[in-house]
């Protein structure tokens, strides 16, 4: 008992902290560049995308390609709502999740009976077959070229337009935060425990009472939610949606957002975030160079930095911890 | 009262047959055993009956009603409990946690409850952390003190016996056990032995496969042997010892001569 | 009916395409379980050293063929290594570390070629006409080399020891150590013929069609449609079914619409899913051990 009272004032001290960061950063960047505030959003869109990614892939286990590709039917769910019948842009933030979900619930149907490597080649399949429908329904998503111009939304009379970016970005923080506490939740609970079954060993998971197929398929719409909300998100920002905003491309940084920045933890998927959306940046010194390194870092990090940013930050901790220890002893 | 009925339970893979046309029945109760040489179709047995393989033909009766070919987690459900060869658990986790993974089908707690965190929702966590710890400490072995190590710190007889707890966490109304004292030293196996009837005497009956034969012969109050998928006996300790298949096929010459003069 | 005769053919032709790559993927695939997502970079990387060769080197169509050959085994011999800290360590680690490579090969290509596309003359350009259909020596030599290089395949994976050897590594990793059989070499092995055989893909298309540095993503895709399709440890179903796909698109394009046809077979892929899902030729998950 006294453990957990314990354990739960450190989990709202770090809760307050996350806040007066989210509050605060905002501020700071902006008063620094308006470049960087818009880098900030993008952070925080794919923090919502790789949490959400994380909940099937570090909790589950499960390779899922189509995660970004919901992202891209939020975002045309929501501005073709918005273009096309002028409904509130609010409004269609849950419709998008939903529209998301109700996919993502389509593919999961037909893949997750798949174990390990045909899962992910069955999602990757889904995944180009959408990106064709992008492509190709030219009546509805204007094909490649992109749907717009999608119409910017306003708060109280408010349009949120170039010189109201950072109001978009603590709309994106918010939600980056209802994404983060429905995962926390839902991970620190029978369900969170069904799903490290299920990716630690699904015979042993099946025989112990789990049903692997209807908790995947969970992992899968709550995942696929957010990334319809990502989406929605990004498009009104963003003013267009188009299938190169969610081709392979997109995919491979939310995925390499989620493994360098730590499988399976809640903070790790952000601080990956980070990285993808700042390496690129850092990197543009080389010049035409700068992708080519990108690729050499990516395979290096991967084979020597397995367990990803917060696999570093934990051993640094553990070793913090020893030291500690240690010198109580000499004393 | 017969707990579970086999019938012609047959198993393929390709061209050969695993499972050939078996058929058995454990009373509730007993303490089953399974035994045979390597090969002989025990742990297919228990994948098909637990429904991890399809069955290619027979019936599975479990307290009256058929279960074959039924998905595993609802046949867990329904009562019957088991473990893997090779002291499989979930790796990531404690072995409180992994017990905790074996009360699932015996909670409700869902999306809307774990989100909002309900009343319901918390006391269920509290209760499953106490079953968990009921099982840990049915197991006892030791067990109980590792409770917060990662079990892939652990040894592999404590995987093993996590294994057991997380069966037993089920509630089941039958436990399999597959070779559970595998890698065990002779106090070990002692103890494991005691457990088992411990198991068996809190009202779970015990279906049992081993290789150990001081194990099966000790504790087991009904055999049956299998080699190359056919039964090829059934019946007390002391029957099977005698039987000349068995000696045969796998007990080897030397045994039988034991029990003869002992 | 000429239509559909024609379509057929240049199915044909496509399919031949299709089937090496997919063989080569699955065969990169079977041994250590490794989906190499950038296979299909190294047909582009055959395509553009066939181009390479042609047009700086020497104008000859078989040395261009042979010097694709030689790099796509070389390349196959070190992206095995590359994998090999992977082995074991889960999807995602393998799927970044092609992903790595796939921007690595593409930015390498787009930096020594240009973004703009390429033409490769075709060294047999003479038409046939059989009855209503016409077709270029060029798709002739497509198809042929295709057919014999499956067949060599075959041949090799089943009567020869070291193709034997392959398939048991495959089959059962363990049991082939415990008789010998190096893992390891076999994975390499693996690796250098199954990309050899997409760089060799790249190399028949060259003169076919014109080349650019991002053409390699859509092979991988069909790959792994073939793959999916044809089910789980089954190189001879990839085969028989690269083909088939070749032909579907082609007879799709003619008969209902070209703009559609790439995505028809995503969607076969999704029926075959739904009614078997273990492909049309897999075989049932091993699952617990005996």
């Amino acid at each position: 008992m006294k453990r957990n009272a314990l354990l739960k004032t450190k989990k709202w001290r770090n809760y307050l902290i996350g806040i007066a960061i989210a509050l605060v950063l905002p501020l700071i960047v902006r008063l620094v560049s308006p470049f960087w505030l818009h880098e900030l959003f993008l952070i925080a869109i794919f923090g919502i995308m790789a949490v959400s990614l994380n909940l099937i892939l570090g909790y589950t286990g499960q390779a899922n390609m189509a995660h970004g590709v919901l992202f891209g039917l939020g975002g045309y769910t929501s501005g073709l709502l918005v273009m096309r019948l002028g409904v509130n842009f609010w409004a269609t933030i849950p419709i998008a999740g939903i529209a998301a979900l109700i996919a993502g619930l389509v593919v999961g149907y037909a893949t997750l009976r798949l174990r390990g490597v045909y899962f992910a080649l069955a999602t990757f399949a889904f995944m180009s077959l959408m990106l064709e429908l992008y492509t190709n329904l030219r009546g509805i998503t204007e094909g490649l070229e992109g749907l717009m111009p999608i119409p910017k939304p306003s708060i109280a009379g408010l349009t949120l337009g170039p010189q109201q970016t950072i109001i978009w970005v603590y709309i994106a923080i918010a939600f980056l935060s209802l994404t983060m506490f429905v995962t926390d939740r839902v991970v620190h609970s029978r369900v969170g425990r069904a799903f490290t079954a299920i990716r630690d060993d699904e015979d042993l998971a099946q025989s112990s009472g789990v049903n692997i197929f209807r908790y995947k398929m969970l992992s899968f719409s709550i995942a696929t939610f957010f990334a319809g909300i990502a989406g929605a998100l990004y498009s009104s920002y963003h003013g267009m949606m188009s299938p190169g905003d969610c081709n392979i491309m997109f995919l491979l940084q939310v995925i390499v957002a989620v493994v360098t920045g730590g499988m399976g933890t809640l903070l790790g998927p952000v601080l990956g975030s980070i990285f993808v959306v700042i390496a690129p940046e850092v990197l543009r010194v080389a010049e035409v160079y700068y992708y080519l390194i990108f690729g050499v870092l990516l395979v290096v990090i991967t084979i020597f930095a397995p367990k990803g940013m917060m696999g570093l930050v934990k051993l640094i901790q553990v070793r913090l911890k020893a030291r500690g220890s240690r010198e109580q002893v000499t004393l | 009262m017969k707990l579970i009925e086999v019938n012609n339970l047959t198993k393929r893979f390709g061209g050969l047959v695993a499972v050939n046309n078996v058929d058995f029945y454990i009373n509730e109760g007993e303490l089953f055993g399974l035994i045979g040489p390597n090969g002989s179709g025990k742990t297919v047995m228990f994948n098909t009956m637990t429904g991890v393989y399809k069955s290619d033909g027979g019936k599975v009766v479990f307290n009256g009603e058929d279960i074959t070919d039924l998905p595993p987690h609802v046949i867990n459900e329904k009562g019957i409990g088991r473990t893997f060869q090779g002291s499989k658990v979930f790796l990531s986790l404690t072995p409180l946690q992994n017990v905790m993974v074996g009360r699932h089908c015996r909670t409700k707690s869902h999306l809307r409850d774990v989100i909002l965190r309900t009343p319901f929702t918390q006391r269920e966590d509290r209760e499953t952390e106490e079953k968990a710890m009921h099982a840990l400490e049915l197991v006892g072995m030791g067990l109980v003190d590792k409770k917060d190590t990662p079990v892939k710190d652990l040894t592999y007889v404590m995987r093993s016996l996590t294994g057991i707890a997380i069966a037993l966490a089920t509630d089941p109304k039958i436990i399999f056990l597959d070779e559970p004292v595998a890698g065990m030293n002779p106090t070990e196996i002692a103890q494991a032995m005691e457990l088992i009837k411990r198991i068996r005497d809190s009202g779970i009956t015990v279906f049992l496969v081993e290789h150990d034969m001081r194990t099966i012969m000790g504790i087991c109050e009904r055999i049956m042997v299998l080699n190359m998928g056919y039964k090829i006996a059934e019946g007390t300790p002391q029957e099977i010892s005698r039987n000349e298949q068995v000696i045969r096929a796998y007990l080897g010459r030397d045994y039988g001569a034991e029990t003869k003069q002992g | 009916m000429q239509l559909f005769l024609q379509s057929l053919m240049n199915g044909i032709v496509v399919g031949s395409v299709y089937t090496l790559v997919a063989v080569g993927f699955a065969l990169t695939f079977s041994v250590m379980h490794v989906i190499n997502f950038a296979h299909g970079e190294f047909y582009m990387v055959g395509s553009f050293m066939t181009f390479m060769v042609m047009r700086y080197i020497v104008d000859d169509f078989w040395v261009a063929l042979l010097v694709s050959v030689v790099i796509g085994a070389g390349l196959g011999f070190l992206v095995e290594r590359v994998f090999r800290p992977s082995y074991g360590k889960g999807l995602l680690t393998q799927f970044i570390i092609a992903l790595g490579l796939v921007i690595v090969l593409q930015q390498a290509m787009l930096i020594i070629f240009g973004g703009q596309p390429k033409a490769v003359r075709s060294a047999y350009p003479t038409v046939h006409t059989l009855g209503v259909v016409s077709i270029t020596d060029e798709r002739l030599l497509v198809i042929g080399v295709s057919v014999a290089l499956v067949v060599a395949l075959f041949i090799f994976l089943n009567r020869t020891k070291t193709g034997k050897a392959m398939r048991a590594a495959a089959g059962n990793p363990l049991a082939a150590r415990l008789v010998g059989i190096s893992t390891h070499r076999m994975a390499s092995l693996a690796f250098i013929v199954g990309i050899a055989l997409a760089a060799v893909a790249g190399a028949l298309l060259a003169p076919l069609y014109s080349i650019n540095p991002f053409m390699g993503m859509r092979l991988t895709g069909v790959a792994m449609v073939i793959v999916v399709v044809a089910g789980i440890g089954s190189v001879g179903g990839a085969a028989i079914v690269g083909y088939v796909i070749g032909i579907v698109e082609n007879l799709f394009a003619a008969y209902v619409s070209p703009e559609w046809s790439f995505a028809v077979m995503f969607a076969l892929l999704i029926v075959v899913l739904l009614i078997k899902p273990m492909g049309l030729f897999g075989k049932e998950r091993a699952g617990v051990a005996m």
